[in-house]
């Protein structure tokens, strides 16, 4: 009688998890995003072990950021005065935000000015870059103060000095000479860098932009817009096979993938604002567009 | 000047090589002489032995036969048995090195005119102790002896028997019955033997000695090694390498050391010092070396040093001249000469020794430094002096090896010096040192050459290092000089030369007294001078040039009955076959593009074909006796090469499709020549040809390559012919039971294949199908009228071609009529023959029948499947089966149930691949769901109505049917559910065909519910676990969807558990992986629910749940689980928490050190139920493998370790550096309490391993870090803690050992 009973209770309760489940008003999405994070997750966490081990130091991080700066900036087109002005925005309101990084490296901030360049990213002991692609979607400072954070935080927390040491062990590249520098590809900063580290760097960043001044309204304006941009590409599979194919294919691509989704990375910026209760206000610097006028000659 | 040094240097060595070899022959005849005694003495000491042994094993097999006697026992001291053996005991008692040669020659047979001999020659024997007294009895008569006084002291034959004897003498040895000197042997307790010897045991001076032995009793075998012991049995091995190992490469370092000194350091210090300096060294070394050697403990650093004294020193003499900073002298002939007396000097001194290590470390070092220095090619004279004196020393002492080893390092050292003057070779380049540098090569390979033919052969092995060193000789030659050639076109002459004279020296009388010398020298002779042919000549002169040597070695072999010769000459012959067929591949290439006639070059392969044919099929038919073995494969291989020079003949004179036809003809003269000469291997050539013949005719003949056939006269005429041909071959080959009813099998297939051929590229395709059955027919009706198996085999082939040809072609014509009249004619023509195509008495006749009838059937299902709606053929064909299955079930027709089965099989398949992923509907119903639906029902119907064959009737074998259905109907539930409810779906179903399965007692269908579940489990990696959660919803839907199934799993396994005995609880059971999928669901949402950083403390918080669970209800399982969750804890909080979390990462209470804190304090409150586990689980002998490998019966020692390692880990990592030792400290002084307080020994091991961690951090690392200049010190210092540590493993290893 009490199998019975229990079995009844079982059945109930599952039937009532099926009937939630099967009455939902979303479609989840069926993938092996569980696993694959996971293994991402364990592999980054191993391979982060022998880069702890041999953690340059902050001097020899900022050598060799400054030689792969020199060679890219001399490969750009030269400046004018728009650009420059530009530039001097990026370094203050970069400054700003980086004045609650928790390293205290020299921070510099230079403009990519190539309007189909909708990206950013940090170089090794203090350079960011930022397209001109990336900053004709920003409506407000404090968007930009979120990106300037995140890419600050991905130097803050060794993440791009982290791409030289692996690059540097799996060439066996002299670090001491600048020729060996010099080998390492930027693409390996502006291919982006391993969810976790992406998501700390979207935490961090908008923490210190936070505390810089600056609205987290602006982070979740921008990923707001970005989520709303992906979901347009996103299709549901109908049957299983679809789901299979789907399976594999998202599989490789999302162990493979940098950056997180966006709607992933807006619900951890949720998250971060309500748990370190960050004020969520509307009133949002604007975009500084007369510096791109006027040289920020006021 | 130079070239009258080296001319002086060379003429002293050239007279000094008689010299040395004169005296080496000297000491070596009196070596001999002596070795030769001793190994006569040895042999009769091994006779006696064996005939001792003999004597022992009988007297075993008597004594086991018998019941034993008690023995008496004595203590008796063994100083006392020492200091007065008797003579039983003599005989096992080690004689002094010098007893064998003091004693006289023993003799085989007893001598009866001295009464006293008996008993006197056996004291002599076996009383080694007390010379004094055998010598007066010694001196009486006058016996024959071997000259002792002469001997050296130490002799190998006076090795064997106090090696051998020690176990023996070790038995217990009664007290003396009588004085040794006067009484015969007699064992205690029994009759005293009488003087004269006993008739019945053999002869000899030992056997009366061992006439009673005591056997004492079989003692228990050794206890198992503690740890403690085992590592004191390892100790040795770092003695070992401490104080032998790091002694050799401290003498190498100083020496190398002080030669770079020399050469490059102290800038301020003058030649004269610098000479002065280091021969002080060397002396210094030498002289320590020889006081140190004299000690036992240090006696292997001694003779270390004494190598390493006398290498130093002849370096400097060397250097005194060839290294500039270190030149005192202007003469070269001067220094010389002193090189050569510190070698003849090295040489003397060091064989005193006789040590190859002392020898051969002087050399070694010798050439070494002598390697770091040289400027001029006539520093190499140095390396001239050293190999002549290793020659000297390999001839004298037979040190083989250590002539290979200076055959290695002279010309390394000349190759070394040459590499230096020219990195990338000489490459033709003329350079001055030339004829210098082939002069020392020459003389290298002389003085070795010479030492290879004089010496004398002891052993085996001594042979096989001479080979080796023979062989290195001339081939690091060879290598030098081709690196430093300067006109290639020498070397046509150098290795005539060379060859020549190695051949001629293999002829030497002094060689052929060695066959192994003879026949390495000859061969190595021939080598060169056949290579020597190719620098000078090419194409086929090299052929004609090899052919003729190998044809004179041939006739020589036969002439002067020498083996060598002829095997030579075969070889030579067999690869000048080679080469011909090599040149040959010029024809074929030619034959790639034109069919033009090669006269010229078919005659002449031809010719060659009849020569190596010749060869093969007569001259080793008549000399037979000559050849051997490998001989005869030689010469068949010849005939091999003949049949492929016949090919490529053949093919230069026959061309376009009769090509085929000339290598059909050879292969009938083969299958002739099988026939009447009876030779196996002209049936391989018959085959081969055979598949010439076939591959040709196939690719050429039937223009399977070419689209546009030009040659159909051609192809009508030569087709016919070749399936004669073929056919004729058969029947030449016609004998059964070998390899030839294969073949004439293959040439009958491949005369019908031809004819099939022909058919297939003459005839429009719809005819093609029924004449292949026709012919078919006739093939079966000519095979049963002349019993000819293969026209039946071929029978079945065809109707098989028949039958792909119908649905390749036929199935897509437009024709109805060509649809459906070649289906339905050929299906009939099947049906007809299948009780007649096979011979009459054939076993697989039945079968053959069947697989007719099948293939008629699959011919009408095909027919069907082309005419019926497609997505209602499903359910046509389970109908189908339905039908064919209930008729059989009515008439017992046995074919209708497999035919039922397989239309199911197809059903299945056809919904699998279309059904399924329909999304048709009919009359607004969904026809996946319909159709699959009646798939199912019809699946689990024919579960219950098919008629199984009988030997599967009380199998499960028909819950095939109710498997598909259950997998058809998860796929439903999969389809028709949305994602996140398919989970559950598949549970609910899963739990579902449990408790049918269990009502109705169906394994089966217990296990499709297993399955269902394990399905249900794995789907949530897929959806479940990443499901968002929506805003309003209260309970997360990872939670409320993946929750219930753990409930089912434990709910199910729960059930599992409820009928078992205890005994089955115990055991191990599949069905405890439900429990890990229980387990594993509330991990996996901990793991996807919990924050990164608390995934650690949440796997600790369930494994303290787990153990306590399996404290409770005493299920091994989760124990198991528990353990896998700490493995998880440790692996998390290592690679996550330590190493991979943020480098900033927040302090307090969410800060690492608390998180793994926390996660080891939970792991330590679970250390109480560990204990009361491990006093549950220790006595418990059944428990299962995985428990034992997760450790349940140490559950304590489990979760001690964890923590400790999160501990000491995050104390490194995350911890100030100036911190962690003190903190490691502190750790391990707490560890070192707990272990006290709950009395763990392994516990305070712990806490004593991380106190001395600390201290190997102190020294190894922080030390390190302080003083960034002490590298340099340290490596000094390194060197001589080594040296210390090699000292201290030998003097103080006692002590070690009770430390450790």
């Amino acid at each position: 009688m009490k199998r019975i009973v229990a079995l009844i209770s079982i059945l109930l309760i599952a039937g009532g998890s099926l009937y939630l489940a099967q009455h939902r008003k979303r479609q989840d999405v069926v993938s092996v995003n569980a696993v694959v994070d996971a293994a991402a997750d364990w592999q980054r966490d191993v391979t982060r072990v022998p880069m702890h081990l041999t953690r340059l130091s902050d001097e020899q991080e900022s050598r060799i950021g400054n030689a792969l700066t020199q060679q890219y900036v001399s490969a750009e087109p030269a400046e004018n005065a728009a650009n420059a002005a530009m530039e001097r925005y990026l370094d203050e309101v970069g400054g700003r935000v980086a004045a609650h990084a928790h390293r205290k490296l020299v921070f510099r901030f230079h403009l990519m000015a190539n309007a189909e360049m909708i990206n950013a990213f940090a170089l090794p002991g203090g350079h960011v870059f930022v397209g001109q692609g990336l900053l004709d979607q920003m409506t407000s400072e404090d968007e930009l103060a979120f990106v300037l954070g995140h890419e600050i935080e991905h130097i803050d927390h060794y993440h791009a000095v982290e791409r030289v040491q692996i690059d540097a062990q799996l060439n066996n590249l002299n670090l001491d000479i600048v020729a060996a520098v010099a080998q390492i590809p930027i693409s390996l900063w502006q291919a982006g860098y391993s969810k976790d580290e992406e998501f700390e760097a979207d935490r961090e960043g908008l923490r210190i932009a936070n505390a810089a001044g600056y609205s987290a309204q602006g982070a979740v304006n921008l990923l707001e817009r970005w989520a709303h941009l992906h979901d347009e590409y996103v299709t549901h599979a109908e049957t299983p096979p679809e789901a299979l194919s789907q399976l594999a294919v998202d599989g490789l691509n999302g162990y493979f993938r940098t950056h997180p989704l966006p709607s992933e990375r807006l619900a951890q910026a949720r998250e971060v604002i309500a748990q370190d209760h960050l004020p969520l206000d509307n009133c949002l610097k604007p975009f500084h567009v007369e510096y791109e006028i006027t040289g920020g000659e006021q | 000047m130079e070239f009258v040094v080296l001319a002086v240097v060379i003429v002293g060595a050239v007279l000094t090589i008689p010299v040395i070899a004169i005296i080496a022959l000297a000491r070596g005849a009196e070596t001999r002489r002596l070795l030769d005694d001793a190994t006569a003495n040895s042999r009769e000491k091994f006779l006696d032995l064996e005939r001792e042994i003999a004597i022992l094993r009988r007297q075993i097999v008597e004594i086991s036969a018998r019941p034993i006697q008690p023995v008496p026992t004595r203590a008796v001291d063994p100083a006392t048995a020492l200091r007065t053996p008797e003579p039983r005991a003599a005989a096992h008692t080690p004689p002094p090195a010098v007893a064998p040669f003091e004693a006289p020659k023993p003799t085989p047979q007893p001598a009866p005119p001295i009464p006293a001999q008996p008993a006197r020659a056996i004291p002599e024997q076996s009383l080694p102790v007390t010379p004094p007294l055998a010598a007066p009895t010694n001196t009486t008569p006058p016996q024959p002896t071997v000259s002792q006084t002469s001997a050296p002291p130490v002799i190998p034959a006076a090795r064997p028997e106090p090696v051998l004897n020690p176990p023996l003498a070790q038995a217990p040895i009664p007290p003396p019955a009588a004085p040794p000197l006067h009484s015969a042997p007699v064992a205690p307790g029994t009759t005293p033997a009488p003087a004269a010897p006993a008739p019945a045991p053999p002869p000899g001076p030992y056997y009366r000695q061992i006439q009673s032995p005591h056997f004492p009793a079989v003692e228990p075998g050794p206890p198992r090694k503690t740890f403690a012991e085992r590592l004191r049995a390892v100790l040795p091995l770092e003695e070992v390498l401490g104080m032998n190992l790091f002694a050799k490469l401290g003498i190498v370092l100083l020496v190398l050391g002080f030669a770079l000194l020399g050469r490059v350091a102290l800038i301020s210090m003058g030649p004269i010092a610098r000479v002065a300096l280091i021969y002080a060294v060397a002396g210094v070394m030498l002289g320590g070396g020889i006081r140190l050697e004299g000690r036992e403990r240090y006696r292997l650093v001694g003779r270390t040093g004494i190598g390493g004294g006398w290498a130093l020193l002849f370096f400097t003499t060397y250097a005194m001249y060839h290294v500039p900073a270190m030149t005192v002298m202007r003469s070269n002939m001067l220094d010389c000469m002193l090189m050569f007396i510190v070698a003849v000097a090295m040489v003397g001194h060091t064989l005193r020794y006789k040590s190859q290590l002392v020898t051969g470390l002087a050399f070694l070092l010798a050439f070494s430094t002598i390697a770091l220095s040289q400027d001029t090619v006539y520093s190499l004279v140095a390396g001239v002096i050293l190999a002549i004196g290793i020659a000297a020393i390999a001839l004298r002492m037979g040190w083989f090896e250590l002539e290979v080893f200076g055959i290695l390092a002279s010309y390394a050292n000349h190759f070394y010096w040459l590499y230096r003057l020219f990195p990338y070779g000489v490459a033709g380049h003329s350079f001055p040192q030339f004829w210098p540098s082939v002069i020392i090569l020459i003389l290298y390979w002389l003085i070795f050459r010479i030492s290879y033919i004089e010496r004398t052969i002891r052993v085996p092995r001594d042979e096989t290092i001479s080979t080796i060193a023979a062989l290195l000789n001339t081939m690091l030659l060879l290598v030098v000089l081709k690196y430093q050639a300067t006109h290639p076109e020498w070397a046509f002459y150098a290795l005539l030369g060379l060859g020549a004279l190695e051949f001629l020296f293999g002829q030497l009388p002094i060689t052929r007294r060695r066959r192994a010398a003879f026949v390495l020298l000859t061969v190595i002779g021939t080598l060169l001078i056949f290579a020597a042919v190719p620098f000078r000549f090419s194409g086929n002169n090299i052929a004609l040039f090899w052919m003729i040597a190998a044809e004179v070695l041939l006739t020589a072999g036969i002439v002067q009955l020498e083996v060598l010769f002829r095997r030579l000459g075969l070889l030579a012959g067999f690869i000048t076959g080679l080469l011909i067929i090599g040149e040959a591949q010029h024809l074929v290439k030619f034959r790639e593009t034109s069919e033009a006639f090669l006269l010229k070059d078919g005659a002449l392969l031809l010719t060659a074909s009849v020569l190596f044919y010749i060869n093969a099929l007569f001259i080793n038919r008549k000399w037979r006796d000559l050849f051997g073995d490998f001989d005869t494969a030689l010469v068949t291989g010849q005939s091999y090469i003949g049949c492929i020079t016949a090919f490529l003949g053949v093919w230069g004179l026959c061309t376009g499709d009769w090509t085929a036809i000339g290598w059909a003809i050879l292969m009938l003269s083969a299958a002739f020549g099988v026939r009447y000469l009876d030779n196996k291997h002209l049936l391989f050539h018959a085959m081969a040809l055979f598949v010439a013949v076939v591959v040709r005719a196939a690719f050429f003949n039937c223009d399977v390559v070419n689209a546009y056939p030009h040659r159909i006269p051609l192809r009508l005429a030569t087709l016919p012919i070749l399936a004669a041909l073929f056919y004729v071959t058969a029947w030449a080959l016609s004998c059964v039971g070998d390899l030839r009813f294969a073949v004439r099998s293959l040439a009958l297939w491949a005369g019908t294949a031809l004819l099939v051929a022909l058919a297939w590229l003459e005839l429009p395709p719809m005819f093609i199908a029924p004449v292949w059955m026709a012919l078919a027919v006739v093939l079966v009706l000519v095979g049963r009228r002349l019993k000819l198996s293969e026209f039946a085999y071929q029978e079945h082939l065809l109707a098989v071609l028949v039958a792909m040809q119908l649905f390749a072609v036929n199935t897509s014509s437009q024709s109805a009529v060509e649809r459906y009249w070649p289906f339905i004619g050929c299906a009939a023509a099947m049906y007809a023959i299948s009780r007649l195509c096979t011979l009459k008495d054939a076993l697989y006749r039945r079968p053959a029948a069947w697989v007719h009838t099948w293939a008629a059937t699959a011919l009408l299902a095909t027919l069907a499947w082309n005419e019926s709606p497609q997505p209602w053929l499903t359910a046509i064909w389970a109908l189908f089966a339905v039908s064919l299955a209930l008729v059989d079930r009515f008439f017992e027709v046995e074919e209708l149930p497999w035919q039922a089965h397989v239309l199911a099989l197809l059903a299945v398949i056809r919904a699998v691949t279309l059904n399924l992923y329909s999304l048709d509907k009919w009359h607004g119903i969904d026809l996946r769901l319909i159709t699959v639906a009646i798939l199912v029902a019809v699946l689990y119907a024919m579960a219950i109505w098919i008629r199984m064959p009988q030997s599967q009737r009380g199998s499960e074998a028909r819950h095939a049917y109710t498997w598909a259905a259950s997998g058809l109907t998860a796929w439903l539930l999969w389809s028709e559910l949305q994602p996140i409810a398919v989970a559950p779906g598949l549970a609910i179903f899963g739990l579902a065909l449990f408790e049918i399965g269990s009502w109705r007692q169906l394994r089966q269908i217990r296990i499709q519910g297993y399955i269902a579940l394990a399905a249900s489990f794995a789907r949530i990696f897929f959806v479940n676990l990443t499901a968002a959660t929506l805003p309003g919803e209260l309970l997360g839907p990872r939670i409320y969807t993946v929750a219930p199934l753990a409930l089912i799993y434990f709910f199910v396994w729960a059930r599992l558990q409820s009928g078992k005995r205890k005994s089955e609880l115990e055991r191990w059971s599949p069905s405890d992986l439900i429990a890990y999928f229980g387990t594993g669901s509330i991990a996996a949402i901990l793991y996807f629910q919990t924050p990164a950083e608390w995934i650690v403390v949440s796997f600790a918080a369930l494994a303290l749940v787990l153990l306590a669970v399996t404290l409770l209800l005493d299920q091994e399982v989760f124990h198991q689980q528990a353990a896998l969750l700490v493995g998880g804890t440790l692996a998390r909080g290592f690679a996550h928490n330590i190493f991979a979390g943020s480098y900033f990462g927040e302090g307090g209470w969410r800060g690492s050190f608390f998180v793994l804190s926390l996660a080891s304090a939970l792991l330590f409150a679970a250390l109480p139920v560990a204990f009361k586990l491990r006093k549950r689980y220790a006595d418990r002998t059944n428990i299962t493998f995985l428990s034992l490998y997760t450790g349940l019966q140490y559950p304590e020692q489990v979760l001690f370790f964890a923590p400790i390692l999160l501990i000491s880990c995050v104390i490194a990592v995350k911890m100030n550096p100036g911190m962690v030792t003190l903190s490691w400290g502190v750790e391990g002084v707490a560890v070192i309490v707990l272990g006290l307080i709950v009395s763990q020994r392994s516990y305070r091991i712990t806490g004593l391993i991380l106190l001395l961690v600390c201290v190997a951090k102190i020294i190894f690392h922080d030390a390190w870090q302080l003083n960034e200049r002490d590298r340099y010190i340290t490596f000094i210092a390194l060197g001589a803690a080594l040296t210390l540590v090699s000292t201290l493993y030998g003097r103080f290893r006692e002590v070690v050992r009770r430390l450790l």
